[in-house]
């Protein structure tokens, strides 16, 4: 749960072995997706798209695992915008196709408009998956979190993200363990009173546990002298590979940028 | 239910994130250093809850909890949550990237409202009436989450309308499991440990030793 040891699927494809600093990567994240989902021209999202798969043929990439993500992510989006152009208001002069089903009278009108925007939302979030795979994928939870840090988000948050990190495993076996102490006696959840009941007093079960850990955990912790922070060990040294990246990035995104103003 | 980027408009969009942000900030200032861990502990209890699938027919729904959260929690339900979405986008990709701060408004606003109506009606309440509140504020919290999320996707373009009916429709099962759950384990809480239903009425979050 605390890495990247997920799911090691397919091969690995990319060029540079290296990784780049967190802080860059989580920067350069955002910037991508804020400039992305402002952009409207379908030229400009397209060449984004294309900018964010080179971004993960430079570095290497779990295969499998992109395309498992970009398969959720289609299946998704395409519930969610396939009725767009149907809904989209054709308004006076609007531009539509009108699909006539053969040999009857009925036929289907759809907006352009709708399709457009339908496309611009599929490439939008699409690029923003990828290049955050490409950019994100081999960060671990800590190595996230000390990251943050070290990007002056409040200590108070990022003490609560590093020791939610630190327990999740152990409370994520709590609760397997549960579930097949539940399993064991026969239980099988439905649509059901009995299922909401046993369910609500699992989960009243681990809220409590949790409750009581964090005030127990509280107690050790003051008893080591402990002043409220993790020491953060783990410093990060921009690289002048990351600073040129980061250089080639900015540009490479500003060109686009600037092909689309055209 | 996470939205993903490129769908919202901006004008939802930022007004959402800001808000976000200052709910944030507010539950940091009430969370003293000594609390920290319990409430690291119990967002961590509230994403591995999120794991727990009730079936309905061929499909099935997952906890989501926002209202047993805010109770527990108070205002930390803003960094607590926010925490776990964090979390989520980076383990397993869920949610986008310019759409954190309107995913955590939608969930955690929602939790936070049932706090500061609910506690303290649900101290003073027993037996039926007690599961009655209990239960409409695990109902109350659900549909505020999906009222939320229809309603980001039905501001940012008329085009979403259908969707966001169909999210408020299939949202009605949801309240239900939500209701009742939520009624096994604040009951459960009145039974094992009264003094973490005490904790709710007080707005900052103190260990309860």
């Amino acid at each position: 749960m605390t890495g990247h040891s997920g799911h090691r699927t397919g091969p690995l494809i990319g060029l540079l072995p290296l990784q780049l600093d967190p802080r860059y990567s989580i920067i350069l994240t955002l910037l991508f997706a804020i400039i992305t989902v402002t952009q409207s021209r379908l030229d400009v999202l397209l060449a984004l798209l294309i900018f964010a798969f080179i971004a993960c043929l430079l570095f290497r990439v779990r295969f499998g695992k992109l395309l498992n993500r970009l398969f959720k992510l289609e299946l998704f989006l395409l519930l969610a915008v396939c009725a767009l152009p149907f809904t989209m208001g054709a308004g006076d002069g609007a531009e539509t196709l009108r699909l006539f089903i053969s040999g009857t009278d009925f036929s289907v009108s759809a907006s352009l408009e709708g399709v457009w925007l339908a496309l611009r939302i599929i490439l939008k979030s699409t690029a923003i998956v990828v290049l955050f795979q490409a950019l994100m994928w081999r960060m671990s939870a800590p190595e996230f979190a000390h990251a943050l840090a070290h990007l002056y988000v409040p200590t108070t948050f990022t003490q609560i993200l590093l020791m939610m990190i630190r327990y999740m495993d152990v409370l994520r076996d709590e609760f397997e363990r549960s579930r097949r102490a539940m399993a064991a006696r026969g239980f099988r959840p439905g649509f059901n009173r009995h299922t909401f009941n046993s369910y609500g007093q699992l989960v009243g079960m681990m809220f409590l546990r949790a409750a009581e850990r964090g005030e127990r955990v509280t107690k050790a912790m003051a008893c080591r002298g402990f002043q409220g922070q993790y020491p953060l060990l783990h410093h990060f040294h921009g690289r002048w590979f990351d600073v040129w990246f980061a250089i080639l990035f900015v540009s490479a995104l500003l060109m686009i940028l600037l092909l689309g103003a055209l | 239910m996470h939205i993903v980027d490129g769908i919202v408009s901006a004008p939802v969009l930022l007004p959402a994130t800001v808000a976000a942000v200052a709910g944030v900030v507010y539950g940091m200032s009430r969370v003293e250093a000594e609390d920290v861990p319990k409430v690291a502990l119990l967002a961590a209890a509230f994403f591995i809850a999120s794991l727990i699938r009730v079936p309905i027919g061929p499909a099935s729904v997952h906890l989501m909890l926002p209202g047993l959260l805010g109770l527990v929690l108070g205002p930390a339900i803003f960094p607590a949550m926010l925490a776990g979405l964090l979390l989520q986008a980076l383990l397993f990709g869920f949610g986008g990237v310019t759409t954190l701060g309107l995913n955590l408004f939608n969930m955690a606003l929602p939790g936070f409202l049932i706090f500061y109506l609910f506690s303290a009606p649900l101290q003073k309440a027993s037996g039926r009436k007690f599961a009655l509140l209990s239960g409409l504020a695990g109902a109350l919290a659900a549909f505020g989450a999906g009222l939320l999320v229809a309603g980001s996707l039905a501001l940012s373009n008329g085009g979403f309308l259908l969707a966001a009916k169909l999210i408020l429709l299939s949202n009605l099962p949801v309240m239900v499991v939500e209701a009742f759950v939520t009624i096994a384990a604040l009951r459960f809480f009145a039974k094992v440990k009264p003094e973490l239903l005490a904790s709710f009425t007080r707005p900052t979050l103190r260990a309860t030793s």
